[in-house]
């Protein structure tokens, strides 16, 4: 028991080592890793998910009006429902309904495919040609992580705040005008650079764990949906764990 | 006679507590065609990995031109393994990536060739395995054989100096499985490639190798080292047992 444990955190450590000498040659110019992979990750991951974040985060937005207003009409004060949703989205919703979201979709998949490599010794095929697995899978895909999840939060902040607006406009009768100018009034730059930086620390969680238990996984059929699952579980309670992190440091540097 | 090219010592390959094989000591010769003979699950796949530098030996060393294989630092080892093509016995093709892109990759990481360079060399080798015409295709497009002569044309390459190959001829039927021994035989006469393979052909065991190693899955170590046709006649029984099909 202890000594699987011992086992697993040197085998994350190692990985983690890895990773950051792929990215040091990454920047020097010196990784390996195809221009055209890189494009169709990003495309995974920014573009061709877009869709859902949006959907999901007016949802969201839609849900935290509705169940705002039940308190705040009973004191006559339907309109901060505007400050409650927007303040909501920028600081906490935007970044981990976006995160929780890719770490189904894009994350699983990424865990999946690098699964299924390992299973075909695909990987080591690239090891035996002198690429490292490291540079050639796990960096792309890091990378358009780092990049396109503060992009997606930004869009489900907009999104969320469009659904709240929808509520307090069609049904408490704010003018769509009031309930922006409410929202601007109430939420600043900090609530909204809080969120994005966020959004890139949960992007590297979502894709480093995904890559890494792609990479790790069985042989097997069986060992490419293990990889998967646990990819999308340590990644959702990584996201939480960092995102209490932020939490209590947010509220000891009172920002 | 000639330079010794990869020498193992003494080497024990284990899965965790697993035993496969141990104590296997022998050399492989350069210019040598060498088979790897033994049943099925007796560790040939597993010893082909400890030698392309994909898993550390449990015990033993691996020696190739009298440098200690894993006690060498990362990127001198990765020089040394960049002489080798290794094909694998799925045929490990590159899943995302076209028939002629697979054989391209390593071309383009070590190479100066232009692209119109590299393209032709890997059409090039593509043909030399009967590939010609399916340069666009996706592994996923053909069929079992055809992967696994995309995937020697792959470890082809580089023009390596020692080229692996596992199980290249299973699954391929009697014609181009001659014609991959006509090929390695003339790869070895003409540009000197030391060749290792695994095979079960016995035809193409007596055929084509120089040299060869029996590894035996119950006493888990090697039981006869030397050229096929030695073996058939001064081999230990089961040696000549296996390269009789048993009928001994
Ligand atoms: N990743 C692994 N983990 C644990 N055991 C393994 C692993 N890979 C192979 N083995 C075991 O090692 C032994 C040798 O496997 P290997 O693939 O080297 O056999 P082989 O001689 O190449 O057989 P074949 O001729 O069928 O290809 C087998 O008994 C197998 O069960
Ligand atoms: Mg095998």
């Amino acid at each position: 028991m202890f000594r699987n444990l011992y086992n697993k955190t040197i085998s994350v450590l190692e990985f983690l080592g890895l990773t950051i000498l792929s990215f040091s040659r990454f920047f020097t110019g010196k990784a390996r890793y195809r221009k055209k992979d890189l494009l169709l990750v990003f495309y995974e991951s920014g573009p061709a998910s877009i869709g859902i974040v949006c959907l999901i985060s007016l949802l969201v937005g839609l849900i935290l009006a509705y169940i705002g207003s039940i308190q705040l009409e009973q004191f006559g004060a339907v309109i901060y429902i505007a400050d409650l949703v927007g303040l909501a989205m920028l600081r906490e919703m935007g970044a981990i309904m976006t995160s929780i979201i890719m770490a189904g979709r894009t994350g699983a998949s990424f865990a999946a495919s690098i699964a299924t490599m390992e299973a075909n010794e695909e990987i080591d095929a690239l090891k035996t040609t002198g690429i490292s697995p490291i540079d050639f899978l796990v960096v792309p895909r890091v990378i358009s992580f780092i990049i396109c999840f503060p992009f997606l939060c930004i869009v489900s902040d907009l999104v969320g705040i469009l659904g709240g607006a929808i509520v307090g406009v069609s049904s408490f009768e704010i003018s769509p005008i009031r309930y922006f100018e409410q929202t601007i009034l109430r939420v600043d730059l900090t609530d909204f650079f809080i969120g994005l930086v966020k959004s890139i620390f949960f992007g590297i969680i979502v894709s480093l764990s995904a890559c890494y238990f792609g990479i790790k996984s069985k042989r097997t059929a069986e060992g490419v949906g293990n990889a998967t699952t646990s990819s999308v579980v340590v990644s959702i309670v990584l996201i939480i764990i960092c995102d209490a992190i932020f939490a209590v440091l947010t509220s000891v540097l009172g920002i | 006679m000639n330079r010794v090219c990869l020498n193992i010592e003494n080497l024990t390959m284990k899965y965790e507590d697993k035993l496969i094989q141990e104590n296997l000591t022998f050399p492989i010769y350069e210019g040598d065609i060498f088979v790897v003979m033994g049943g099925s699950g007796c560790g040939k796949s597993t010893l082909l990995r400890h030698l392309v530098g994909l898993k550390r030996p449990s015990s033993g060393k691996v020696f190739i031109y009298n440098e200690s294989l894993w006690d060498l630092d990362e990127d001198k080892r990765q020089d040394i393994l960049r002489e080798f093509g290794v094909s694998f016995q799925s045929g490990a093709l590159w899943t995302s990536m076209t028939l002629k892109e697979n054989v391209s990759l390593s071309l383009e990481e070590y190479t100066n060739y232009s692209k119109n360079e590299i393209s032709e060399i890997a059409k090039q080798k593509l043909s030399l395995v009967g590939l010609s015409g399916f340069e666009d295709y996706y592994p996923f497009e053909i069929s079992g054989g055809m992967k696994k002569r995309a995937g020697i044309a792959r470890a082809m390459a580089l023009d390596p100096k020692v080229l692996f190959l596992d199980e290249p001829s299973a699954g391929l039927d009697p014609i181009s499985s001659k014609n991959l021994d006509d090929l390695i035989i003339k790869l070895n006469k003409e540009e000197g490639v030391t060749v290792v393979i695994i095979t079960h052909e016995l035809d193409s065991i007596f055929r084509i190798g120089t040299n060869s190693v029996f590894l035996d899955a119950e006493t888990k170590t090697m039981q006869g080292y030397g050229s096929p046709k030695e073996l058939l006649e001064n081999g230990c029984e089961k040696v000549r047992r296996f390269l009789q099909r048993g009928e001994l």
